[in-house]
């Protein structure tokens, strides 16, 4: 080619932006340093938004945590859809003593680990927000609590991040505690309504749980299921009747609606879809004899006996082989699905990120 | 026009003329794949011959190409994403200069296709080349670009692209 001509005017910015807007991650972070102008677009918060609604076109990221890995080897494996298979995973990392894992919200994931597990009275987390696109890391405040369920999430209304934490200790107390990341601080809601009684348990959602601002669990009474919801911008519980069915489920979202998967116990599955508060259809049936990983849009995630990912698309009824094999896929581990984001989490203080652990348990109780 | 003759609908053509001069003739139907143009034959002016002072002959061609396959009644969706990938198998500043025309042309699907080509192209590749690409002179310090190296090293590290194209 003659570069002679490669000193052309310059080119429009509006363009450059065009262009910027799908590129990945790292590439912007690297092309940060480029000229002011890219370094102002790309860390402006529109661009993050908008880069992040082009990134939902984009192959899925995975990160498989191995919760029962040696001490030696890293718990969280970062593996990219198009990866091959004896491919060097694209980036391993290690958190300290981390048990827990939940996400992902435009990219983010919310981790935490309790401190002094020996005490059988008082169970303290810590707890920590991560982007693994861009190695951000937020250590939240340390909360203690007997029991407690967590969610987290965009409140569209104030573009802020928030994590909930829902507490209750039987006949003793039930409150939420709501932190916010542009305030940096906690405040306690008590709900209107007690969700707990006997006989009623709450449960975590099989793969992304948060929905047009609003986070949710599934109520299990009996066999008998229901939706509680928590909406990020007035803060508020709510409780939604679940579908007719007498089964064990597990709330899904499938696309933009809240769903349940239910298991009979012969491998037999429906699926039933909310479209309206309390209002469900049952939209699908089908069989599945492998494992369930997670849930990522209209697809199980399964893992077959030779550890291979595999895609079921319940609308299309489509069979999809995810690109790589991971040993730890035979054992139990978290899967979980997202897209990469330039969402960041820094304070403006300029908090020194910490790649490697949680804070330390020495805080006053 | 032998096929006038034949046919008992007409066909409205017209003509763009760029940077250079040169004309070309294009089905009307074909054309209007473009906001811009269409905006100026519902304006009326599609009588006279359209000059694209901001786009040169070889950027014409290959957008005429472009416009020419994607209202062909004959080729199906495959062929038509096998044309988009050779379309784009060209020096990075020819993509660049059909960017800028499907820009000021209103093509959408063209400069979606344009930008995703780019990007594609130049994600592995340093600053130093990218600032190349676009001519973009750097505005920073020698220290302020240590600072911002210095948020995100890794984003520099490993295998990166040091091509100009």
């Amino acid at each position: 080619m003659g570069s002679s001509k490669i000193g052309r005017r310059p080119f429009p910015e509006d363009l450059d932006g065009e262009i910027l807007l799908r590129l990945p991650v790292m590439s912007l972070l690297r092309f940060k340093c480029v000229c002011k102008n890219w370094y102002v677009l790309i860390k402006s918060p529109a661009f993050i938004r908008k880069h992040l609604n082009c990134s939902k076109n984009k192959p899925s990221q995975f990160m498989i945590y191995d919760y029962n890995a040696r001490d030696d080897s890293p718990p969280i494996t970062l593996i990219s859809e198009n990866h091959g298979d004896g491919e060097a995973p694209d980036y391993i990392h290690r958190f300290k003593d981390m048990t827990n894992v939940i996400g992902s919200v435009d990219g983010l994931f919310l981790l935490r680990r309790e401190i002094d597990p020996e005490n059988r009275y008082m169970h303290i987390f810590a707890m920590a927000m991560w982007n693994p696109s861009t190695r951000e890391v937020r250590h939240l405040p340390p909360h203690k609590i007997q029991y407690t369920h967590f969610g987290f999430g965009l409140d569209p209304l104030t573009n802020d991040y928030k994590v909930v934490c829902y507490n209750f200790h039987f006949g003793e107390y039930e409150y939420a505690a709501v932190y916010s990341c542009s305030t940096d601080s906690c405040r306690n809601i008590t709900p209107k309504i007690k969700f707990y009684s006997y006989g009623r348990s709450l449960h975590e959602a099989c793969g992304i749980a948060y929905l047009n601002g609003a986070y949710y669990w599934l109520i299990r009474e009996g066999r008998k299921p229901s939706i509680l919801s928590f909406d990020f911008s007035n803060e508020v519980f709510e409780e939604i009747e679940g579908p007719d069915v007498i089964s064990f489920s597990s709330l899904i979202l499938l696309d933009d609606s809240v769903a349940l998967l239910t298991f009979y116990g012969n491998s037999v599955h429906d699926i039933w879809v909310m479209i309206q508060p309390g209002v469900w259809n049952k939209l699908f049936t089908f069989q599945n004899f492998t494992c369930i990983k997670t849930w990522y849009s209209s697809c199980l995630i399964l893992a077959t006996k030779r550890s291979r990912l595999v895609s079921y698309n319940v609308r299309t009824k489509k069979t999809r082989r995810l690109g790589f094999c991971h040993p730890v896929l035979r054992r139990c581990c978290g899967f979980y699905v997202y897209k990469e984001s330039l969402v960041t989490l820094k304070r403006e203080n300029g908090e020194q990120l910490d790649h490697r652990n949680f804070p330390d348990a020495s805080f006053e109780l | 026009m032998a096929e006038a003759a034949s046919s008992t609908i007409e066909k409205n053509n017209l003509t763009l003329k760029s940077s250079y001069g040169d004309e070309f003739v294009l089905e009307e139907s074909i054309a209007i794949q473009s906001v811009t143009i269409k905006n100026m034959v519902e304006d009326g002016c599609s009588s006279s011959v359209i000059p694209l002072s901001k786009v040169d002959t070889g950027t014409l061609i290959k957008v005429i190409e472009y416009m020419k396959m994607h209202s062909s009644t004959s080729s199906n969706e495959e062929e038509i994403q096998n044309f988009d990938k050779e379309f784009v198998r060209i020096s990075i500043k020819t993509i660049l200069n059909i960017l800028e025309a499907a820009n000021f042309l209103d093509i959408r699907s063209l400069l979606d296709l344009c930008a995703e080509a780019v990007a594609n192209r130049i994600k592995n590749k340093t600053p130093e080349v990218v600032r190349k690409i676009f001519n973009i002179t750097s505005d920073f310090t020698p220290e302020e670009e240590a600072e911002i190296r210095n948020e995100t090293p890794w984003a520099f590290e490993g295998d990166l692209d040091h091509s100009l194209d």
